[in-house]
Formats: structure tokens, sequence, C-alpha cells
């Protein structure tokens, strides 16, 4: 069979692509950089792909690179199942496949002529990485740029070269915490959520993008409205189990939501009376 | 409470402005703010000095202003733990208040820290003998309190802990 004779791609058709580079992010946590065999397909910030490890399985996982080299795609992981403990094993020169992008992603738009705030929690950060790119990239379209960044120990901040460079520079205004410390952390102790009442944005003329446990992104937004934050703009990205991506299987439901097809990226009005809900 | 810009030392002329824009302050009446001012004083510690030991007499209310102050509890196996960083704009304690009055954590400076110290003996007159600005005060304490409170049992909940 030639390639002309090849069935059509569809949207459940992974492409191969090749690890070229894995970074170490923490103990657990890998950040792979892929290139496609083929022509890259452009994504926007916010959006997830659909990662195959052959003869493993396949897993969701946002994109975490800069939207500018889509020829280039970063995918951040942790391990915690069979197919993401393959992803971290991988070496560079190794296939996997990719089917994406999928998904709605952030409001970069809407945040145009405003503070744009982004609160980030653990791993949190890999899906809110492209939207910081986008904003370095576009810097003169927004007003203040503050990144909010918590996570459970020094020893589990993700992209520390980015945030030291970064804060170095600033391009953005940087807040780093973490959950817990012992001796030699001269950073901040506490959680994220402390953060919000006093760094300096304004917060009616803001578009704040939360990522991180839900947990944390229901305390973010609480923080967020009592400051004075409109509901309609805070948004969050939400993840359940995603199999097929486009909105068919039904694993990911959230209520009335297919998160892969509805989400992940959600206005705060859209979700937060789900997230209450305790059956789901 | 805020966001706040400290004003620079020496900026203040008196104790009381520096009182009036610290945002534990915010909006306090003018005649309560220089009751307070009386029992009051600025200081600055350097790194690694402590503003409260644990176990000793908690005498006093501490604002920051400037640097930052970590909570601790020295574990003899590990060390001191940090509990959180209290930073430019927080206060510190409120021990005094309560009996045995003694504070419950050590409280280091991770950096040169400017503060502002009102006696809590002085505190406790005032809410003795001036009832709406002890109403003030404790609402005022209250709501870090509860802030605090919050805070930690969010810390409790180790959200980013990824279960095995």
């Amino acid at each position: 069979m030639s390639l002309a004779d090849a069935p059509p791609r569809g949207p459940l058709t992974g492409r191969p692509y090749q690890v070229s580079t894995v970074r170490h992010q923490t103990h657990d946590i890998v950040t792979i950089d892929v290139r496609p065999e083929q022509e890259p397909i452009a994504f926007q910030p916010g959006q997830f792909d659909m990662v195959y490890v052959y003869g493993v399985g396949e897993a969701a996982i946002s994109i975490s690179s800069d939207p500018a080299t889509p020829g280039l795609l970063s995918h951040t992981i942790r391990a915690v199942g069979w197919v993401t403990k393959a992803l971290n094993d991988l070496q560079p020169g190794a296939t996997i496949g990719i089917r994406g992008p999928y998904g709605r992603p952030w409001p970069l738009d809407e945040a145009a002529g405003r503070d744009l705030v982004i609160v980030a929690g653990g791993i949190g950060m890999a899906p809110v990485r492209p939207a910081i790119a986008y904003a370095l990239r576009e810097r003169e379209r927004f007003g203040r740029v503050v990144l909010l960044v918590g996570a459970r120990s020094p020893r589990d901040l993700v992209f520390r070269d980015d945030l030291e460079r970064w804060d170095a520079d600033r391009s953005i205004d940087v807040h780093t915490t973490v959950d817990s410390a012992v001796r030699g952390w001269s950073g901040r102790v506490g959680v994220v959520t402390k953060l919000i009442p006093r760094v300096p944005f304004d917060p009616e003329n803001a578009v704040v993008l939360v990522c991180g446990p839900e947990v944390m992104m229901r305390f973010s937004a609480q923080s967020l409205l009592a400051r004075g934050v409109p509901a309609e703009r805070i948004f969050v990205t939400l993840e359940r189990n995603m199999k097929c991506g486009v909105g068919t299987c039904g694993h990911c439901q959230l209520g009335p939501l297919f998160l892969c097809r509805d989400g992940p990226v959600f206005a705060w009005p859209e979700v937060a009376d789900l997230m209450e809900i305790r059956e789901l | 409470m805020g966001t706040y810009e400290p004003l620079n030392a020496g900026e203040s002329d008196t104790v009381q402005v520096a009182l009036a824009s610290h945002p534990f302050f915010a909006a306090l009446d003018a005649e309560h703010l220089a009751l307070i001012a009386d029992g009051a004083s600025e200081r600055t510690l350097g790194t690694d000095q402590f503003v409260i030991r644990h176990g000793h007499t908690a005498d006093a209310l501490y604002l920051v202003v400037e640097g930052a102050v970590a909570l601790e509890v020295s574990d003899p196996s590990r060390g001191p733990i940090t509990i959180e960083t209290i930073h430019s704009g927080d206060v510190i304690g409120w021990s005094w208040l309560f009996p045995p009055r003694s504070w419950a954590f050590d409280g280091r400076c991770l950096t040169s820290t400017r503060l502002l110290r009102i006696d809590g003996e002085h505190l406790r007159v005032l809410i003795d003998a001036h009832p709406a600005l002890g109403r003030d005060l404790v609402l005022r304490l209250g709501r870090v309190v509860v802030e605090r409170l919050q805070a930690a049992r969010v810390q409790l909940l180790d959200v980013h802990h990824e279960p095995r």
C-alpha cells in the first residue's frame, strides 16, 4: 500500500514525534521536548495533546512550550500511572505518538489591555507556561503581568530556571511560595492563596488564569473574588480522565460538560457550582 | 488587608504616620490611632535576629513594615521547621492578648526587617478603657487569625501531594 492509499487522518489519528530532550524537573516530573516527523501543527496556550507511548497507552498531557515554536513541543509529566511512568523513562531518540492539540485555550485576547495574573500550583505551571511565553512576546498588550507560584516544597518547584530568569529580568512580577521548607530556603513559606490579597494588580481590571490541584483552584478563586476580581474574568483549567479528546467517549464528563471538548479552560461561573458537588 | 507600599525609613516623622500607613490599621479612627501610637515604637532587626522566641513572654504586637520573618518550630531531629513566613504588611503575634501570654513560635528575620512594636500591656489597657477601640482592634486581629487559620487548613490539605 502506498502513502496515497493510506486512510485519511481523523481527529483520533496520532502522528509520530521524536523525543529530542528529556529534562528532569523534580524527582517525579520530567519535561519531554519532541519534534514532529511531519509538518508541525500550531497550538494555542492552554491546549493539550493525547500522548501515546507505543505498546503502553495514551494520556492527556498539557502542552508546556511556546506556541511560537510548534516544531518543538514540550510536555511536562508527573509519573503517576503506567503511561506517565513510561513517559518519564523515555530517552532522547525515542518515538512517541501525539494527537491534538485539543481543547479550549486560555482567553489571552480577553486579557489584552488588562493586568494578567497567573496562579500556578505545582505541575500547574505546565499549562500556563505557553501563556507566559505569549505574554512575554506580546508584553505591550498587557498591563501588569503577575505570576504567583506555589509548590509543596522547594524541591517540587518546576521550571525553576524560567522563574529565576523572569524574576531577574523583571519582565513579569514573579512571587514564589512553598507549603513547607526546611532551613536553606530563604523564600516564602505558605500556601499560594496567601499571596493573592497582597500582590499589586488591579482586581477590577485583571484577567486571572488559575491552574493547579482543584482544591487549590477553589481556594484561589475565593481569594480572587474577595480581592474584587469579577468571577467571569477568573479562568481555571480542569482535568478528568480524558480518553478520546474530542467529546465522544464521555470519560471526562463533569455534569453537562465534556472537559476535553468544552474545556479544559473554563470561566469560573461555568464550573464553580459543579466543582462543589462531591459526587462529581 | 490590601496591598502595601511602606514608607521608607525616616520618611514618616512620627510612629503614628507609620502606623496609619500599615494595612493592619487601614481606616482606623485617628483618635484611636493616636492612643495606640503612645505605646508604639519602630525597630529594625538584622538577618537571623529573633523578633519573638518560643516560650518567652508575649509582650507586644508587631507590624512588619519591610522585610520578612519566618515563624519556626525547633525540632532537635530536623532543625528549625518554617511554618510560614510573614512579610511586609503582615502582623506578628496575638499571644499578648490571651493568658498565659507566651509566644508559641520563634520568629526569625530572614532579612533586615523593619517593624512597628506596640506594647501588649498598653493595648490591653486601651481595650479595657475604650470599648469601641477594643472592639475594632479585636476584630482586626480576628480577621488575621481567620486568614491564618484558613491558610493553615489549606496547608494541611497538602494539595500538591500525589497519592501513590
